[in-house]
């Protein structure tokens, strides 16, 4: 996701805001110590017009 | 997020009320002068947490009321620690004032009202163990399974064969 974001050049606050959840959900996302619920994943997805077993890979490890 | 009309308010509205309670019941027991003493406390109380209430942070989003999905496990799992300290503490002070001969039973009501809280919120929350399945016999891929090894016939359980799917 980090990735997507920083494509489209948006900060994390910036797109905390369009998905309507907190800048510090963004970043726990973001450095995989919270995995999103499907609602909040799909609305991910749909945000940057992914499909969302791509957005969110099972077999990736986010922190890394 | 939590949808609510002035959602900051609501977490110092219920610590004024409760607090305001409680500083009436100081004022029956030991005059209007302390009650007025515990109510000032209170009003800071509050104020205090309207303006945490309003921090950009976990902690100010939880109690700002404004909080959300991770925001709301987060506070989930805070209070599920501190009901954990509490009934510790319950039960230390529980010896404590039984070895020291005084009344018990604020504890063992509280307790008591924990515990059933506890099962009211199991039922309340979990899935109704009687209730009917509609998927019996498919996969969750709509495959049909199957049939349990006890609806096989006998024929066919002793030779390994599968009933017809």
């Amino acid at each position: 996701m980090r990735e997507q974001r920083i494509e489209a050049g948006l900060s994390q606050a910036d797109l905390a805001a369009s998905l309507g959840v907190s800048r510090q959900t963004v970043i726990s996302i973001e450095s995989g110590r919270y995995l999103p619920s499907l609602p909040l994943a799909f609305r991910i997805a749909g945000f940057f017009v992914m499909p969302v077993e791509k957005m969110f890979d099972p077999e990736e490890d986010p922190s890394e | 997020m939590t949808r609510k009309k002035h959602p900051r308010l609501w977490t110092p509205s219920v610590a004024v009320l409760a607090g305001t309670g409680i500083a009436c019941a100081v004022g029956i027991h030991k005059g209007w002068g302390s009650a007025l003493v515990a109510e000032v406390v209170v009003l800071g109380w509050a104020f205090c947490l309207y303006m945490v209430g309003g921090d950009d942070t976990d902690a100010g989003a939880v109690i700002g009321q404004h909080d959300d999905e991770r925001q709301q496990l987060v506070g989930r799992r805070a209070a599920r620690l501190s009901l954990t300290v509490v009934l510790f503490a319950i039960v230390i002070l529980c010896v404590i004032a039984a070895a020291a001969h005084y009344a018990i039973w604020p504890f063992e009501v509280l307790v008591v009202v924990i515990a059933i809280s506890y099962f009211v919120g199991l039922g309340f929350y979990g899935v109704d163990p009687d209730a009917e399945a509609e998927d019996v016999g498919r996969s969750r891929f709509g495959w049909k399974l199957p049939p349990p090894q006890d609806h096989i016939d006998g024929d066919a359980a002793d030779s390994g064969r599968l009933g017809a799917c």
